[in-house]
């Protein structure tokens, strides 16, 4: 659910995978992408089980140096804030081996919910 | 011509006082505690989530609070990895990418994830400094 909710938001801005970045088979590796990692925090205890889960998302735009990617960074904070997401705090980790931008943001579903 | 007396209206308008300036011993005493929990916590998660067969333990170990210092949002302390290892890199800045990943290197957040399940629990802590100070007052 939370892995299909991401991908239908980030598709369409750029080719996104989930935790690392492998191109498909046969063709070359894009320079421009988005991965996207999270982890989960239980939360509204009852009976020692969680009610819910907060789950707080990392997504990663990479791209060479020398684009303009603030039409794919407003892009993403939208798509996210969209598909249900808080809007994203905005990291920028870009090195010497192009842009990294960071986008950390949070969203709950039930704890019993399926992830992918 | 009738008139009403009370007794204890300063003392309660000095407590009242106190309160609304909340001395900076407390304040301290408040982030102490708070840096309690986050402090080993953070610790804690960098090492199992920044496991593999680069690891040497150094950043996780050197995760330190500074002291607690001034600014314009108030008093506040920083908690992070201090000083360099042993390749002569800032354990701050091994830190910074492992928590954001790099090209090639997928981001492993053991900072964020430990201060968010320990958010709670720290102003708990907080807390529990604040409400002792308030009972001290006799408020």
């Amino acid at each position: 659910m939370l892995n299909k909710r991401l991908m239908a938001a980030l598709s369409p801005i750029a080719p996104t995978q989930a935790d690392e970045y492998t191109p498909d088979e046969g063709l070359g590796a894009d320079d421009t992408y988005i991965v996207f990692n999270y982890n989960s925090i239980p939360v509204d205890y009852g009976d020692d089980a969680p009610g819910h889960e907060v789950y707080s998302v990392q997504v990663h735009l990479f791209c060479p140096s020398g684009v303009n990617s603030l039409p794919m960074r407003r892009q993403i904070k939208k798509a996210l804030l969209a598909a249900g997401f808080t809007w994203p705090a905005y990291i920028n980790a870009s090195d010497k081996d192009g842009q990294h931008h960071v986008f950390e943001c949070q969203t709950a579903q039930a704890a019993e919910a399926e992830v992918e | 011509m009738g008139s009403i007396s009370t007794i204890g209206l300063n003392d309660l308008i000095e407590d009242l006082s106190a309160l609304a300036a909340l001395p900076d011993s407390v304040i301290d005493e408040m982030l102490t505690a708070q840096a309690d929990i986050i402090e080993p916590a953070q610790r804690r998660t960098m090492q199992a989530m920044w496991a593999g067969p680069y690891r040497t333990g150094a950043t996780a170990g050197a995760v330190k609070r500074t002291k607690i210092r001034s600014g314009k949002d108030g008093r506040y302390l920083s908690i992070y990895p201090h000083g360099t290892n042993a390749d002569g890199n800032r354990n701050a800045e091994v830190a910074f990418i492992n928590e954001f990943g790099k090209r090639n290197q997928p981001a492993r957040p053991a900072i964020d994830t430990a201060n968010k399940s320990k958010t709670e629990e720290a102003i708990s802590a907080a807390a529990k400094v604040y409400n002792a100070f308030v009972e001290s007052k006799n408020l």
